[in-house]
This record gives C-alpha cells, structure tokens and sequence, in this order.
C-alpha cells in the first residue's frame, strides 16, 4: 500500500477506494488476458482440466508480477522524492 | 433562541452525516457498475475476436450462435477460476508469504 505519508483519515479512505477500484480493474484484466491466452475452442461451456489449470496458472502469474512490479515502482517513487527533497534543501 | 440553535446544529450534523453516507454508497454503486461494463466489454471483445471471423453475411450462423454462448459461459467459468486464485492469493499474504 502507500501508507506511511502521514495522511489524515479522508485521504486514507480515498486512497483505500482507490486500491479497491484497483484491485477490481486488475481482476477484470487478468481474466481477460488469460482467457485470451489459454481458450481457444468451444465445444463445451465449461473449461476443460487444460484450460482451468492454464488460467489458474495464468492468474497467479500475473499476480505475482504486477505485486512485484508495484514494490519496484514503489521503491522509485521513494527515490525520486528523496532526491527531490535533497534538491530542495540545497537550493536554500 | 440557543436550544433552537444548538437542535438546528445537531439535525444539519445528522444530514451531513446522511449526506455523507448517501455518498458513500453512490460511490460504490458507481464502482460496481464501472467494474460490470468494464467486464461485459471484454467478454464481447474476447467472444468476437474468438468466435467471428468472416463477414459474409450481417447475420450470425448457427456455428457462430453455438460459440458465442458457449465462449461467454465458458468466460464466467474463468472468472469464477480466477476469483479463486485471487483469494488464495491474499490469504497467502495476508499470513505474510
């Protein structure tokens, strides 16, 4: 999450909505990635055991990256503030 | 004249408070409902990319009709497969995996 900013209350329930719209969105889009990339016939209306185990897989793959994606996108982010504070404190 | 005052305060308080509350729950139906079309766009775009691919006539044949209800029925089953996944994720980091 983006705790730690020292923000008050409102802000931390918008931000709160603003994870679960995030979250939401990220669900609808890893469906649709993986049913794009692991179903391709349709004889029945159900997955069969290849598809369910491709999607399953598919799913939490794209978990972990987009987890691993934020905490390096995170660590930027704290960088470039940082960086931005020392230019600041040394133009005085 | 400040009794009225102070009740008047406390009834403005309880309807902002309403107020607030009504808000909320607007929100979050306007949430939900950007996640439904969000969802339903995809099936169509996911369906059609799968299941059309000439353009001979305006009309769907049966071969069409077929995979288009059975792709849709077979997307909610994925849906459904990675709602799974997605629980069993955050339970694995909510135990801090």
């Amino acid at each position: 999450g983006m705790g730690g900013m020292g923000m008050g209350a409102e802000q931390e329930a918008f931000m709160r909505k603003m994870e679960m719209e995030e979250t939401l969105k990220t669900y609808n889009d890893t469906v649709y990635r993986c049913f794009g990339e692991c179903v391709d016939s349709f004889r029945s209306k159900t997955l069969d055991g290849k598809e369910e185990a491709c999607v399953r897989k598919c799913a939490e793959k794209f978990i972990k990256f987009s987890q691993r994606a934020q905490m390096r996108f995170a660590e930027k982010q704290q960088e470039m503030q940082q960086q931005m504070m020392q230019e600041m404190q040394q133009a005085r | 004249a400040e009794r009225l005052a102070k009740a008047g305060m406390n009834a403005f308080g309880q309807n902002a408070q309403a107020a607030a509350q009504g808000a909320e729950a607007m929100q979050m139906m306007q949430q939900e409902a950007r996640f439904y079309i969000d969802f339903v766009n995809k099936i169509t775009d996911q369906c059609f990319r799968k299941c059309v691919a000439r353009f001979h006539d305006a009309d769907l044949n049966t071969g069409e009709q077929a995979c288009v209800d059975r792709c849709v029925s077979k997307y909610f089953d994925a849906t459904n497969k990675v709602g799974e996944v997605f629980q069993q994720q955050m339970q694995a980091n909510a135990s801090g995996k």
